[in-house]
């Protein structure tokens, strides 16, 4: 067994490990001067912005729009997927479309977004709600599908029926999917938010990585900083969410006895 | 197809429901998968009565149809032709008064809800409010001889453990008819006659009427009234033999009765005769 403070000591040495090596490439100009900035000039840019308020107001127009988007699409595919997932005929008649769908990029509706809404927080929205429906829809209507056959006779015989049967065997039963489907698509919803920014123009920390390289060289790690802040929104919300399903997941095979003893 | 019933002691009055057997089968067949390449006959002619109180055992080679048997019966498969009444109704779906104790009990029991919780559900169904809900859920374990484990969840519980919170589950609502599937087929020899007698003593307490299946002869002689035998699929009834062993019935009196031994080796000879 690999005690807890050791492996936390092993995750900060290989995170510092990383750094040195980024140091000692840029400055031995292994690393083009020209489009890579030193880590230490990068850390103190990032260590500044910090303290600024554009920063924050970065973070929390890049958050909103996740956020939201997130609440959009995640709530439709839950609908969507839950009425697809119950109908069979309904299922077999829509999977097809949904599978195809599915493997369009959401970044090829980035040009149409930007057409309609311009560069706002509606395109914004657009792209994230979109970008995460199909996957999601297509792991709830999965979930929704995966009901055991012992505890479907169950519910009939104990006659749990319509919302309170959605509520007490359907939502359980589809969770696991759930929650995977809605980790993956937190992460992508945040990296489509970022795109939105950075390409599209809407305002927050993709613009301002935007901003920064088209003022040049000198704002090289600035734009970095950034960068790594995009980075670490990424892993925050990623946690979150992982936190999340270990709390509300804990009756399933993957969490059990994780945090709480096994009985007998 | 012959039929001893003589001498059935039901030593309890059916109750105030009405007149008939809670139960009545006449001429049920299943026909999985019928029309197609695949078609198969589990049951060919099965007809019997239940009256109320009585315990009912259903014996019979394995495959010989036995789950699909009380699928049809508890209303959870549609029956190919014949009749199932229940309480003199056909049945639709699964009739609100009737109880299932499935073969996979663990997987019956919802491991996203807590013991307590899932007692719960077919109490909150019913609309029973919170304060009653709490105290049945309370007053079933105790019946099935479980005590404070109400906060915790099936999945931390043994074998044996997560069998009685199925039957206290399903005697919760308090129904007219139990079926039980194989209850106490995966469980050891100490716990499995201990639930025996738990479902003899559940059963005199709330005056349910059991259908029970197994292919466990000596378990169907030691608790059933009567007990039907079924022929391999597609399967038909052998016999019906009455059991007239004393009542209440102990582990240890009754398993040495000649009577049972004579009443065992008369069912292990028909079942195993094909
Ligand atoms: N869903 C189904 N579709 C097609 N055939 C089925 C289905 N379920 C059961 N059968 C068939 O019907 C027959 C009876 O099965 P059933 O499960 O009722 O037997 P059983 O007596 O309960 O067996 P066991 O003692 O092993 O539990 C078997 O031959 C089985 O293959
Ligand atoms: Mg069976």
């Amino acid at each position: 067994m690999v005690s807890g403070s050791l492996r936390i000591a092993a995750r900060v040495g290989v995170f510092v490990l990383a750094l040195a090596l980024w140091q000692v490439l840029s400055a031995t100009g292994v690393l083009s001067k020209d489009s890579f900035p030193t880590m230490t000039s990068t850390v103190s840019a990032l260590g500044h912005q910090l303290g600024t308020r554009e920063l924050w107001a970065a973070v929390g127009q890049t958050l909103q729009g996740w956020a939201l988007g997130m609440l959009i699409g995640g709530g439709l595919a839950i609908v969507v997927g839950s009425l697809l997932g119950y109908s069979r005929f309904a299922y077999r008649s829509v999977i097809p479309v949904i599978e195809v769908l599915k493997t369009v990029p959401a970044i090829a509706i980035l040009p149409l977004a930007i057409i309609i809404f311009g560069a706002t927080m509606q395109m914004k929205l657009f792209l994230v709600s979109f970008g995460i429906f199909w996957p999601l829809t297509i792991q709830v209507i999965y979930g929704v599908r995966a009901v055991d056959p012992v505890v479907r006779d169950t519910a009939q015989v104990l006659q749990v029926r319509g919302l309170r049967r959605f509520g007490v065997v359907t939502l359980p039963s589809a969770a696991p999917f759930l929650a995977t489907g809605l980790r993956v698509a937190a992460a992508t919803g945040l990296i489509l938010a970022v795109i939105a920014e950075l390409i599209g123009g809407a305002a927050g920390l993709g613009l301002g990585v935007l901003t920064a390289e088209n003022a040049g060289p000198s704002e090289l790690p600035d734009m970095y900083a950034l960068i790594l802040v995009t980075g670490l929104l990424g892993v925050v919300v990623t946690g979150a969410f992982m936190a999340a399903e270990r709390r509300l997941l804990h009756w399933h095979e993957s969490q059990r006895n994780r945090s709480s003893a096994r009985a007998s | 197809m012959t039929t001893s019933r003589g001498g059935v002691a039901t030593d309890r009055e059916p109750t105030a429901r009405g007149s008939g057997p809670v139960l009545s089968v006449e001429s049920l067949r299943k026909v999985y998968n019928a029309g197609r390449a695949d078609e198969r006959e589990a049951i060919a002619d099965v007809s019997f009565e239940v009256e109320a109180g009585e315990f009912v055992c259903i014996v019979g080679p394995s495959g010989a149809g036995k789950t699909t048997l009380l699928r049809c019966l508890s209303g959870l498969l549609p029956l190919t032709s014949g009749t199932a009444l229940f309480e003199g109704a056909a049945m639709q779906r699964v009739p609100e008064q009737v109880g299932v104790v499935f073969q996979d009990y663990s997987r019956s029991l919802f491991p996203w809800l807590s013991i307590s919780r899932n007692i719960a559900v077919p109490l909150k169904v019913r609309k029973v409010d919170r304060q009653a809900r709490e105290r049945r859920v309370r007053e079933v374990l105790t019946a099935v001889g479980l005590g404070d484990v109400g906060k915790r969840y099936p999945w931390q519980l043994s074998g044996g453990m997560q069998q009685r919170v199925a039957i206290a589950r399903a005697l919760a609502y308090q129904p007219d008819l139990l079926f039980m599937d194989e209850p106490f087929a995966s469980v050891d020899a100490q716990t499995r006659f201990d639930l025996e007698d738990l479902i003899l003593r559940v059963r005199d307490e709330y005056g349910v009427t059991i259908v029970l299946v197994t292919h466990d002869i000596d378990e169907a002689v030691y608790l059933a009234d009567r007990v039907i035998v079924l022929s391999p699929a597609p399967s038909q009834v052998k016999e019906i033999v009455a059991v007239d062993l004393a009542k209440p019935r102990s582990q240890a009196v009754t398993r040495s009765d000649e009577r049972f031994t004579a009443l065992r080796q008369h069912l292990l000879e028909l079942v195993t005769a094909s």
